[in-house]
């Protein structure tokens, strides 16, 4: 007699009973169950208890359910007649379906673009679980900057560092490729690496061989291994270009093999396309040491990536870092001559795993955080939206439920056909999104996320990731339904009868109170959209010292052609000549390094007289063609306006001059000599003295700016020709081209772009998030608009006879509209307040986006305020109006 | 609730039971009695909601008692058949007659 149910069906039995009769009806169905266990044996009786728990299942409030699950036919009928309500209610469905695949589809792209940035694995590497990467970094300052290892030093560290299988390591390297005779040089980036490189990331092939150790002895014949991406660049059949020649910065190189599939090295964004092996360093940088790859001085690898003999964990890899440390340190003692660990203060740091740069890992995945918070928003204003939206419908469309029911159809039944129209609508709303998703993924796709190339690139939307929209489209419709399967617990014809009597909505408190959460909602978004707009307005607006319009730059690499001064001189000066005779070109000059972006060449700048320890002025030092001045449109102070960069001259910014000079005066400056080396070793004159400038990072105060002519600068590796133009910045393009093809047929010309998109790409991640949050910001807007206008409506559609007998007896018709406006402004006053200290509180998360506005600026706020009152208005003015309009002599007749 | 004029076919065996258990009639004792009367399986959901029908329509009333079985103490919902019940039972049976006077065929005639 001890038998009892199993647990499962009990449990389903017990959810499916009415509190009152729950343990009762338990009791008495064990001791039935426990007989047939008795009688019959105890499969039949767990039979006889599964049929017994359907049953329940069928009859009870699980019995939407089970009428779904039990019933298929019966629910595919409920879909063709919810197939054809929507088409008598087309506004109502395409509102939801909008809705749901607006906010779906945003999240979706977010989702989309965190899994390509982070959490993609790398293609083409196997076994990724195992990986660490080490970089030589300090242990104060900056995790972004890392220092370069030299070849014996990684070489010790392989042969000494313990539990692992293997120890390869990789720096960038961007070549000048030309694939043969005839074909145009191009910016190709690649890497130099390791032989044992892609046999310790798994790498395949798809023909040819990967390096061998061979490949790295030095005087070794010179290789190359190319992507299958860039093997298709080159020849129809990819596999052919295995055993060709091609030419990288004017040498000839064999390329042994073509990486199969989508393999791309180590890093992501998979950009890498070429990788030639440590012998070919001067193929890749003809400046390097003879002794580059022997000397311990000399640092020659940026990444080291290490496999382990066991998949790694966080203990692991804080192991390998302080195993790396301990070799370091005996090679510090045991090679006392000199290594690449210049100082004390450099020690490796691991971070588990490849792919994105450690250094920028964090920032991007706040970015990215940043943007699944406004994305994650955004949905649940839609789900506070489409929940609205249902419960308008729910008890417009009551007095036809409550008329079914009284007929006799069960309350399973109702509710199944309000879930058929719930599905029908996710189904519909998830297949718009996808369209969303994609569009918008294409256009993210082809967008830069930082300077730093964390870019989404190439994004596809995986199947998953498709799958996974379309799940949640019908979980966020599931969502909005169920509060008006809630409320859709009829009470019976008497119950709907004195709602419908006292003029009052069904769930009425309850959508008011979903119209405050949008409201709130969407004031955090037009806040967080407000205050990134102004950042990046001020961002432009920033006075750069010079006109940014009508110029366009672009970049050369004269070091990777092994270019020596000279022949630097007579390639610089054939150049701007040949530009600046363009038509449609103002001016024309070449600058190295490469202005507008955040790094510059440190240069110092000392008093003759100034004690030999006395410390120079340090700034941001140029090294420029005679036509700089005039091409940039610097502003000169005082001296020589044409200075044409003549050798040992210097041109100095305000800031530069007060530093070296102090209390001379602009004017009296010109023609004084400084030193650019201390102790005097290096004497020039000043020729001109410019306004500050700031030609490098704009968000900070400009540096003390030093100009020189190029003649003066040692080894140039990047050199950038700036153009003043005529007309718009990028009209002169395709001449400029030209005229390098011309000056320098061996040289490839990049980064080409107007001065405004070089100075732009510095804050891209600003402006990409200022977009976005501007985007979801007038998306969420639009559903607060669209919800409260519903709530409002439906309040009037039930006041009708109401508004009617108050117009009958003298109530005049603006005070109507305006008690119906009013009926709109409580929730959202209520969502205002709300809002407003929502995002007060969570402002912070922001700050670190914003330049030159606080994050509690109260004009963005007071803004966003009157935008969203402004939307507000005009969502109550419509049924306002209608209110207004109502004829009491109709209503009256209608009694 | 509209009062029932009529009774459902699987109602009318639920109301015949429990006139049938008199003082013992609940959910499991009447699922009992319609098996061993009837030889078919039925579901105690299908009681359950029939008796609650039933209760609604006024031809049952329902309270919770306690009994002792077995030496064991047992709260149970009991039924009770109203005078209600029993003069729709009785219309049932009625209409049920009449509508079987006469059928030859089936009840072992001429031609079976």
């Amino acid at each position: 007699m001890n038998a009892t149910p199993p647990a499962v069906l009990r449990a389903i039995v017990r959810a499916s009973l009415p509190a009152e009769d729950r343990r009762t009806l338990c009791d008495e169905l064990d001791a039935l169950y426990a007989q047939r266990v008795a009688t019959r044996g105890r499969a039949a009786a767990n039979w006889w208890y599964l049929r017994q728990a359907a049953g329940f299942v069928r009859h009870s409030g699980l019995g939407l359910w089970g009428s779904v699950f039990l019933n298929p036919g019966a629910f595919a009928t409920d879909l063709r007649l919810a197939a054809r309500g929507m088409r008598r209610r087309p506004l109502f469905a395409l509102t939801f379906a909008l809705t749901l695949a607006i906010a779906t589809g945003v999240v979706t792209v977010v989702s989309a673009a965190a899994n390509w940035v982070l959490l993609r694995p790398v293609p083409g590497v196997s076994g990724p679980e195992h990986l660490v990467t080490l970089r030589l970094g300090a242990n104060e300052g900056p995790a972004q900057i890392a220092f370069d290892i030299s070849h014996p030093d990684l070489m010790t560290l392989r042969e000494r560092l313990p539990g692992v299988t293997g120890v390869a390591a990789t720096s960038p390297i961007d070549v000048d490729l030309r694939a043969g005779e005839g074909a145009s040089p191009r910016r190709v980036p690649g890497e130099l690496v390791t032989s044992n490189y892609f046999s310790l990331l798994g790498a395949r092939f798809a023909a040819g061989r990967p390096f061998l150790a061979d490949d790295d002895a030095p005087g070794a014949a010179l290789t190359a291994v190319i992507s299958a991406r860039l093997a298709r660049s080159i020849a129809a059949e990819p596999q052919s270009v295995a055993g060709r020649t091609i030419r990288i910065n004017g040498q000839s190189v064999q390329v042994v093999g073509v990486t199969a599939g989508d393999f791309h090295g180590a890093d992501l964004p998979s950009r890498v396309d070429l990788w030639l092996p440590v012998a070919a360093l001067h193929v890749a940088n003809p400046f390097a040491p003879p002794q580059s790859t022997s000397s311990r001085s000399t640092g020659v690898w940026q990444k080291v990536t290490v496999r382990l003999d066991r998949p790694r964990t966080d203990a692991l890899v804080a192991t390998v870092a302080a195993a790396a440390n301990g070799v370091m340190e005996s090679v510090r003692a045991e090679f006392r001559d000199g290594h690449s660990y210049m100082a004390m203060i450099h020690q490796y740091q691991a971070f588990p795993g490849i792919g994105l740069d450690p250094s920028v890992r964090s920032s991007v995945r706040k970015t990215v955080g940043l943007l699944a918070g406004a994305a994650a928003l955004l949905l649940l204003l839609a789900i506070a939206n489409l929940t609205n939206l249902t419960l308008t419908q729910a008890s417009t469309r009551e007095p036809q439920a409550v008329i079914r029911y009284a007929l006799g159809a069960r309350r399973s039944h109702l509710m199944r056909a309000s879930l058929a129209e719930t599905v029908l609508l996710g189904a519909a709303g998830g297949g718009l999104a996808l369209v969303i998703a994609w569009l918008l993924g294409r256009w993210l796709g082809n967008a830069q996320l930082s300077e730093f190339g964390a870019s989404i690139e190439g994004m596809r939307l995986e199947p998953g990731v498709a799958v996974s929209t379309f799940v949640v489209a019908l979980v966020a419709s599931a969502l909005a339904a169920l509060a008006p399967l809630r409320l859709a617990r009829i009470g019976g014809i008497d119950a709907m009868l004195r709602r419908s009597t006292t003029g009052q909505v069904s769930g009425h408190r309850a959508r008011l109170a979903f119209t405050s959460i949008q409201v709130s909602l969407s004031l955090t978004l037009l806040v967080t959209a407000g205050l990134l707009g102004r950042t990046v307005a001020n961002l432009r607006a920033i006075d750069l010292g010079f006109p940014i319009d009508r110029a366009m730059t672009f970049s050369l690499d004269p070091a990777s052609h092994g270019l020596d001064r000279a022949r630097r001189g007579v390639v610089v000066a054939n150049l701007e000549q040949r530009l600046a005779a363009l038509p449609g070109v103002q001016s024309a000059a070449l600058v190295a390094p490469t202005p507008f972006g955040s790094g510059y060449i440190t240069a110092a700048v000392y008093a003759p007289d100034a004690p030999p320890d006395q410390r120079g002025v340090v700034g941001a030092g140029f090294y420029v063609s005679p036509a700089f001045l005039s091409s940039v449109g610097v502003r000169v102070v005082s001296g020589d306006a044409g200075w044409r960069a003549d050798s040992g001259t210097v041109v100095l910014s305000r800031g530069a001059l007060e530093q070296v000079l102090p209390g001379v005066s602009p004017e009296r400056a010109i023609g004084m000599v400084i030193s650019t080396r201390p102790r005097a070793a290096r004497l020039v004159r000043i020729a001109a003295v410019i306004e500050d400038i700031r030609l490098s990072d704009i968000t900070r105060d400009p540096p003390p700016v030093i100009i020189q002519p190029l003649s003066a600068a040692p080894t140039v590796f990047s050199l950038s020709g700036i153009v003043r133009t005529v007309g718009s910045s990028m009209s002169v393009s395709r001449a400029v081209r030209a005229a390098v093809a011309e000056s320098a047929p061996d040289f490839s010309m990049f980064a080409e772009r107007s001065v405004r998109a070089a100075v732009d790409l510095q804050f891209s991640e600003r402006k990409v998030l200022a977009l976005a949050a501007a985007t979801l910001g007038v998306i969420g807007l639009l559903l607060a608009a669209v919800g409260l206008y519903g709530v409002v409506a439906s309040a009037v559609a039930a006041r009708y006879r109401e508004i009617g007998i108050r117009s009958a007896l003298g109530a005049a018709p603006l005070r109507v509209a305006g008690q119906v406006v009013g009926l709109g402004f409580a929730p959202a006053v209520v969502g205002i307040v709300v809002g407003s200290a929502i995002t007060l509180a969570g402002s912070k998360v922001v700050r670190a986006y914003l330049y030159d506005v606080p994050e509690h600026d109260p004009g963005t706020y007071a803004g966003a305020v009157l935008v969203l009152l402004a939307v507000i208005v005009l969502a109550c003015a419509v049924p306002a109006i209608r209110a207004a309009r109502i004829s009491p002599a109709r209503v009256l007749r209608g009694e | 609730m509209t009062p029932k004029s009529s009774l459902g076919e699987f109602e009318h065996h639920v109301l015949l039971a429990a006139l049938r258990l008199g003082d013992e009639a609940y959910t499991t004792s009447i699922l009992t009695e319609l098996e061993e009367r009837t030889g078919r399986e039925v579901s105690a959901a299908a009681i359950y909601i029939a008796l609650r029908r039933l209760e609604t329509a006024g031809m049952v009333t329902s309270r919770m008692r306690e009994s002792s079985e077995r030496g064991e103490r047992r709260e149970r919902r009991y039924v009770r058949v109203t005078p209600t019940g029993i003069a729709l039972a009785r219309g049932a049976r009625q209409r049920l007659l009449s509508l079987w006077d006469g059928l030859t065929i089936v009840t072992g005639g001429h031609r079976a």
